[in-house]
């Protein structure tokens, strides 16, 4: 059984797999929230192994009443035919072993079963109370069923039966969505408890909740692990690090600013291993006229601050509200990818929307360190005439009122302007702060190759523009070769945008 | 000491029902306390290993054999051919045979594997009793722990309801 795996039947060894399945699950049509709950359980086979493996990793089969049942002694009278439970002699070996070895195998049951064998006698009892508690929500979930499943409210209730120290509790199958008072009293708890092990993985969504403060009180950590939260670490310069014992940190989805990560490091005086997991590349399918969507995809780029690449696949829609979009994208301030890592922006299935133009906008006087913008178009058989309906649009003035531009001047430079689909994004992504010229170059006759043209503006150096060639097939996709299996840009036939020389 | 082949150190370790067994100091030092004993030269003469009678120390010693990490071309060559994988499959199956043992063996081999820390051979038996007390009732479970229920009913009612949360 992978300890794990949560049922599904792919095997990722890496993060960068795992990066690599959630965007390929973008070309299936799923939406953002799918495809993040559709990883969790990959992300969570990353994690330290459970102490005891889930009783039934099927998270949909929940019948786990059916064995080690400690609860009725004449339900079964077959199973006195075990031959396990017959080769009795009549002596009494579990009592000469001693209570260290009892509590050896209490720790190798499951959370409920361990507690079970308090009914055994006094002296499980003993060795039980005296064992420290180890918590899984996998194996808690049960009676109640997936659906109407409390797992705050149970590990809370756990620990509070349990008198001695805890060693470690694990959450990776809980979304803590609106539970957020039941578990700042739980971590709470478990800070009073001397507790040595947490990892704490929050089911999306959403994906920037606030982890609790009470955390700061787990100063018995020895390993922390947490997945998927907004982690607000105080600036503050305590005294003494609120983790003095924290040898083992994993940062898992989480936002965290730079700063605040500097500030935790502060306070974590023996940390041995740190580890970071975050996307690097990532894909998203958009309806970009879509408010509701957009605001999903602020959330998103904030929520992969160490983004590099991202694919943006513009989804056709009937309704639009672009002057809601472009309110929204003109009030957003930049998040972190933007200003430290974003390199590469490809938008498929461009049709030179508003809306789209919007977004670039945004991007392009965002993304401090934006290198290179591909575009493919909808429908690749109709580059050319897609193209050519653009560069109307571009001709008449259009598109630049997709640009965001702040109080910088756009100069356009565009010697074969007429054709180029590529010059409407140039205006349409102004900077922030810097005139940028761009030169048009082959534009044109980059479109009439059928490859989809783009441009770019940034607000430092250089930026370069490429046609990027359609390359969604699964095959590509999976091809581990392949750098960036989404798209091949084609450096080669790239052209620059420059810096005018004033 | 003896040597039995060159470059083969043994370590003779000694019953207390009078039976010696010689073994290869590579094996003899799965055990994590005979190696300590090693290391500090405590084990100039035969080791005697208190508790553990002949029997159950010639099982510990079978478990150490197979278990040492095969190093050199004699004795487990086969290993070299072998990918890592496949071996660690044919240990698994040798385990859940050498495990097949009556309750009383089984909790003198958690003991010896306890005493002489060999964590490979204490989590075989300790995860063999686990899996054994799985799927069984409570009273089952007690019978093959040879437990005697000392509760007083009204006593084993208070603990459940205490734990209810458990027995839901």
């Amino acid at each position: 059984m992978d300890a794990a795996g949560g049922g599904g039947e792919e095997v990722f060894v890496n993060y960068a797999q795992i990066e690599e399945y959630f965007n390929n699950m973008a070309l299936e049509g799923l939406s953002a929230q799918e495809r993040m709950d559709g990883i969790v359980s990959q992300i969570t086979s990353l994690l330290p192994a459970p102490f005891v493996p889930a009783p039934d990793d099927d998270d949909s089969d929940d019948s786990d009443d059916d064995h080690f049942s400690l609860t009725s002694s004449d339900s079964e009278d077959t199973a006195a035919d075990r031959p396990a439970v017959q080769d009795g002699d009549g002596q009494d070996h579990i009592s000469r072993l001693p209570d260290d070895l009892l509590s050896n195998i209490i720790s190798r049951l499951p959370t409920k079963e361990a507690a079970r064998t308090t009914v055994l006698s006094t002296r499980w009892r003993c060795v039980w109370a005296a064992t420290p508690l180890l918590v899984d929500d996998a194996h808690l979930r049960a009676a109640d069923g997936p659906r109407h499943f409390h797992a705050v409210r149970a590990v809370s209730r756990c620990v509070a039966a349990h008198p001695g120290p805890v060693r470690a509790v694990r959450f990776t199958r809980t979304s803590f969505y609106r539970q957020e008072y039941a578990l700042e009293r739980l971590i709470a708890s478990l800070a009073a408890k001397k507790i040595q092990d947490l990892i704490l993985f929050n089911r999306p969504w959403p994906l920037d909740m606030p982890l609790p403060d009470s955390i700061l009180g787990c100063a018995s950590l020895t390993r922390l692990y947490i997945g998927v939260w907004r982690w607000r670490f105080p600036d503050t310069t305590a005294l003494r690090p609120a983790f003095p014992n924290l040898e083992e940190l994993g940062l898992f989805h989480s936002i965290i600013e730079d700063r605040e990560v500097d500030a935790l490091l502060a306070h974590c005086p023996k940390l041995k291993i740190l580890s970071f997991a975050k996307f690097e590349i990532l894909a998203v399918k958009v309806r970009l006229s879509h408010n509701m969507e957009v605001k999903m995809l602020h959330t998103l780029l904030r929520c992969f601050p160490r983004l590099e690449t991202l694919h943006i696949m513009s989804i056709q829609s009937t309704s639009t509200d672009g002057v809601h979009s472009a309110e929204f994208w003109e009030s957003q301030s930049s998040c972190d990818c933007l200003e430290s890592h974003l390199k590469t922006l490809v938008l498929h299935g461009f049709q030179g929307l508003n809306c789209e133009l919007l977004f670039l906008g945004y991007i392009l006087k965002n993304g401090k360190v934006l290198k290179t913008l591909g575009m493919v178009y909808r429908d690749s058989d109709d580059v050319v005439s897609e193209a050519g309906r653009m560069s109307c649009s571009v001709g008449e003035g259009d598109a630049p009122s997709g640009g965001s531009s702040g109080s910088d001047d756009v100069v356009v430079e565009g010697g074969p302007v007429s054709g180029s689909a590529g010059e409407g994004n140039v205006s349409g992504g102004s900077t922030g702060s810097h005139d940028v010229v761009m030169e048009g170059g082959p534009v044109s006759g980059s479109v009439s190759e059928g490859d989809a043209p783009s441009g770019g503006g940034t607000g430092s150096d250089v930026i370069y523009v490429c046609p990027a060639s359609p390359s969604w097939s699964f095959q590509n996709a999976i091809d581990l070769s392949v750098e960036d299996p989404f798209c091949v840009l084609r450096r080669a036939r790239a052209w620059r945008a420059s810096r005018a020389e004033a | 000491m003896a040597t039995r082949e060159a470059g083969k150190k043994m370590i003779m370790l000694k019953s207390p029902d009078g039976m010696e067994f010689e073994v290869e100091e590579a094996v003899a030092m799965e055990s994590q306390t005979i190696r300590k004993m090693i290391e500090d030269d405590c084990a100039d003469t035969a080791i005697l290993i208190p508790n553990i009678n002949s029997k159950i120390l010639s099982r510990v010693i079978e478990y150490c054999n197979k278990h040492v990490p095969t190093t050199g071309a004699t004795g487990a060559a086969a290993s070299d051919t072998v990918a890592p994988a496949a071996l660690a499959e044919d240990l698994k199956i040798w385990d859940a045979e050498f495990i097949k043992v009556n309750r009383a063996t089984r909790f003198n081999l958690i003991q010896a594997a306890s005493y002489l820390n060999i964590k490979g051979l204490l989590d075989l038996t300790s995860q063999t009793t686990i899996d054994t007390i799985s799927d069984n009732s409570l009273e089952e479970i007690r019978s093959f722990l040879s437990t005697k229920n000392d509760y007083l009913p009204e006593e084993e009612q208070t603990i459940r309801r205490e734990n209810q949360w458990a027995f839901q």
